[in-house]
């Protein structure tokens, strides 16, 4: 074989194969597939609302903040309008309704230049919470009227049902409150959505209990309970409990009422809740009259 | 005959050139395999113990692979100075406030270093930064202050076994306070030891700010037992749906109670040796090896609780339903604040 034939050779195998072997390599998978600052938003979104579960407000808010800080810098309008959101739930809930009212309207002013009507719906039903919370229910209802683009299931739909439950009750029509609060589980239930439907029943339980039908309300709020259970979501496992609580002692079932409270406290300490949790205790000595400790 | 090929030399020739084109194929798959081409980004970091730390272990962030151990080796205070490098892909995660995390596995300490990244924006740390393990106090804050990005969707088992291995060394550190306090509390009296007086009354403030830590940690420990225990009640919890993720009940509800005994057993002793605890951190007068000997007390309970944890974690069965990582869903307007 002369050289030339043997350089032949070589550049007709090595070549390929290097090309071969450059195109099999097992390429690191890009960042961004995988890991991106939208996850670093998204942890800490998840954080502001363990935050808000824990009723640690001013801990929830700086997450959420961050959280806007990265979806603004990244041009996410769906996360941008969550933020909003989560800030302003979080404005109502320590009392500050202007604050609150002022980023429900910044959401509202985003969600208007989307296209997405889930995002709309959902600002709205923020904007109807707070409504009902300030004592208005008409202004609650304006907001939660079928819009001509209006989502027909899911969690947003859900929540509208519900809060039209809560106003239409708040106006004195119980009728056709717990009408449209069934309707708000079943809508729940279809779309798989156990902790919304459970926020449902423990309304309807609320509502069956000041109406003093203890038995009605207590098959609510094992409902409600059974939906948290399956979600494994403690603190509204812990709210059910203490629902229960209270109806069984407001029924006269003392023993019963008694294993709830204890349940309760328990759960409550478990979610971080201390106040909560020394509440539910506080009644169960009430209940019991005796201190009690751990079980 | 004189058996003979025509074409011998060139058959050798060739079989040499396809044994060498082999070998560099090899190395190229294996180079590209192990990143030996791509660009690195060099860290150091600190350890007190080299138990489970070996050169050449993975940098995990999140389950993946982001860089190598360089080196390991005993600097002068005794302690474990450690190198690393992250391939330059993964450069950008590493922010500041970034920390450097040595998990414990199923058999003592996993195979990878975990790497959880700081929640600070901004450029990431450039070439040659040290970035604190959590056996560092410093790495421990920014865990504790939450201020790393740690992953989310750990279960109540997982977050107890991270939390308690720094909650019983912040408890074994107050003992040894509260060992030396005494003594130099002796001297002071017996008016010997240069400024004694002023000695022991750092050593109270020092003691106290580390038994509140304490308190507070072990609070909260007893804190997620009770969610624990909740769940543990829960037949579609936690525990169940993670030693039977179809719903088969049989394995939590044919142990005759005895795991869930045992937790509230545990949180029994907490609680009472917490009250013991509270009681006495009540007044500086207190503070005397009576407090020690109740905080042993708790140490003991915490390393039960310990070792129950780790019966539930390392059983095989608990490893088939461990949830993926959660989405955030927002939650809804309304909390429930419905009266009854």
């Amino acid at each position: 074989m002369t050289s030339g034939a043997s350089r032949y050779i070589y550049v007709a195998v090595v070549i390929p194969v290097l090309i071969f072997a450059a195109s099999c390599s097992t390429k690191p998978r890009e960042p961004e597939e995988v890991y991106t600052r939208r996850k670093q938003a998204d942890s800490l979104m998840l954080q502001g609302y363990d935050r808000t579960d824990t009723l640690h407000f001013d801990l929830a808010w700086f997450s959420f903040d961050a959280a806007l800080d990265i979806y603004a810098s990244l041009d996410n309008r769906e996360g941008m309008i969550d933020a909003l959101l989560a800030l302003g739930r979080t404005k109502r809930m320590t009392g500050e309704i202007d604050s609150a009212e002022e980023l429900f309207s910044h959401a509202w002013s985003l969600s208007s230049f989307s296209d997405n009507p889930r995002l709309t719906r959902s600002v709205l039903n923020h904007q109807a919470d707070l409504a009902l919370r300030q004592g208005n229910p008409v202004k609650a209802m304006d907001l939660l009227a079928d819009r001509e683009d209006e989502i027909i299931d899911g969690r947003e739909r859900s929540a509208q049902l519900r809060l039209k439950g809560a106003a239409r009750y708040a106006m004195g029509s119980e009728d056709e409150a717990a009408a449209l609060l069934i309707e708000a589980a079943g809508v729940a239930e279809a779309a798989d959505e156990a902790v919304a439907a459970a926020q449902a029943y423990y309304k309807l339980a609320s509502m069956a209990s000041l109406g003093a039908r203890f038995d009605e309300a207590e098959e609510w709020a094992l409902k409600a309970l059974n939906a948290d259970k399956s979600r494994e979501y403690s603190p509204g496992i812990a709210a059910d409990l203490r629902a229960l609580a209270i109806i069984s002692a407001k029924a006269g079932k003392k023993e019963a009422a008694e294993d709830y409270y204890r349940r309760s406290w328990l759960a409550w300490r478990g979610v971080g809740r201390n106040d909560d949790a020394e509440s539910a205790k506080m009644e169960l000595e009430i209940l019991t009259g005796r201190p009690v400790t751990v079980p | 005959m004189k058996f003979k090929f025509r074409h011998a030399d060139k058959i050798v020739g060739l079989f040499t050139l396809v044994a060498l084109l082999l070998l560099v194929i090899i190395t190229v798959f294996a180079g590209v395999n192990n990143k030996w081409f791509t660009k690195k980004i060099y860290f150091t970091s600190l350890f007190t113990s080299a138990d489970g730390l070996k050169v050449g272990m993975g940098v995990n962030l999140r389950g993946f692979q982001i860089g190598r151990v360089k080196n390991i080796s005993l600097n002068a205070d005794n302690r474990v100075d450690l190198d690393f490098y992250i391939y330059v892909t993964y450069h950008d995660r590493i922010l500041h406030d970034s920390v450097l995390v040595l998990p414990s596995g199923l058999l003592g300490t996993s195979a990878a270093l975990e790497l959880y990244p700081g929640l600070v924006e901004g450029p990431p740390l450039p070439d040659g930064t040290f970035i604190p393990s959590t056996q560092t106090v410093e790495g421990k804050m920014l865990v504790k202050t939450r201020r790393v990005d740690r992953p989310a969707g750990g279960d109540a088992i997982t977050d107890i076994l991270t939390d308690l291995p720094e909650i019983l060394d912040n408890l074994n550190e107050t003992i040894v306070s509260i060992g030396n306090l005494t003594s130099s509390l002796e001297t002071g009296i017996k008016g010997e030891g240069n400024d004694a007086f002023s000695s022991t009354v750092r050593n109270i403030e020092d003691i106290s700010s580390g038994l509140d830590r304490s308190i507070r940690d072990v609070n909260d420990v007893t804190a997620s037992l009770a969610a624990l225990a909740v769940e543990l009640e829960d037949p579609t919890g936690l525990v169940p749906t993670l030693l039977d993720p179809n719903g088969s009940l049989d394995t939590l509800l044919n142990d005759d109670n005895v795991l869930w005994d045992h937790i509230l057993s545990i949180l029994v002793q907490l609680e009472g040796a917490m009250a013991g605890v509270n009681s006495l951190s009540a007044s500086l007068a207190g503070i005397s090896p009576q407090m020690a000997l109740t905080l042993d007390e708790t140490i003991r309970s915490l390393k039960e609780a310990q070792k129950v944890m780790e019966g539930l974690q390392n059983n095989p069965l608990l490893k088939r339903g461990i949830s993926k990582e959660t989405v955030p869903e927002n939650p809804g307007a309304d909390m429930r604040e419905d009266e009854f």
